[in-house]
């Protein structure tokens, strides 16, 4: 089971400004929230609890169309991998942690 | 004496409303408690459809790690170098938002190991005596 979807963070995102001036990366942490936002249109059931691991390979710059990929975890009911590639090539990856279920 | 807002834009290249913590209330060579009230702020940049995510905590503790490394840079006399957010490990949430939570956040970042450039610290954002967010978050220097 796995699940795609292209995103792009926008060069007038709010977060850019300051980070950092002249020099615009996208936070890792609007990544997460663009990977939390995936999980929950392929799995509505499921919240995200945790984060395992994750490492922020490669730096994202503003409008640069990315794909992110979910990935039921192998052996670990509650866990889904992840990833994030521009062009194939590996942006950010990591294993998050998910509950799912009736909320 | 607290440091406030002011300085810690000297501390570290976080601008604007980017720059997350309101004031550090102490630190020394091996810890930093930082404090913040950005988290219910209708303008927060790293808001989405209006909600602060409790993801975002993990940036609060990285900007705490980053001043700590800044002000260590300064008492040793030098420049701490621009860094960014590598990885981050072992990261729970005990909450979905950070947004509807009344109280300042308390942010505590540990470090562990590592020197400027490449630390892994121990996070921990709080509110009153609520754990809202923790992890291990390796900082590393930006190329």
């Amino acid at each position: 089971m796995s699940f795609e979807i292209s995103r792009a963070i926008r060069a007038d995102h709010p977060s850019l400004a300051g980070h950092f001036p002249g020099a615009p990366i996208v936070p890792g942490v609007v990544i997460l929230d663009e990977v939390a936002a995936a999980l929950a249109k392929w799995r509505k059931d499921c919240e995200l609890t945790g984060i395992r691991a994750v490492k922020f390979v490669l730096p994202l710059k503003p409008e640069q169309p990315f794909t992110i990929c979910l990935t039921a975890a192998k052996g670990a009911k509650r866990e889904v991998d992840f990833c994030c590639r521009i062009d194939g090539r590996m942006v950010v990856e990591g294993r998050l942690e998910v509950r799912c279920g009736k909320i | 004496m607290p440091i406030a807002k002011a300085e810690i834009r000297t501390l570290i290249p976080h601008a604007g409303l980017m720059c997350l913590l309101d004031s550090v209330l102490k630190w020394d060579d091996e810890s930093i408690v930082c404090t913040s009230e950005t988290h219910r702020d209708p303008a927060n940049p790293l808001r989405r459809d209006g909600r602060l995510s409790a993801l975002h905590a993990f940036e609060y503790g990285a900007q705490a790690a980053a001043v700590h490394g800044g002000l260590r840079a300064r008492s040793a006399g030098v420049a701490a170098p621009p860094c960014y957010l590598a990885a981050l490990r072992g990261a729970h949430l005990q909450v979905m938002r950070l947004d509807d939570i009344a109280s300042p956040l308390e942010v505590r970042a540990h470090h562990l190991f590592g020197e400027a450039g490449n630390a892994i610290y121990e996070c921990h954002v709080s509110a009153g005596d609520a754990l809202l967010a923790e992890g291990r978050i390796t900082i590393m220097l930006r190329t």
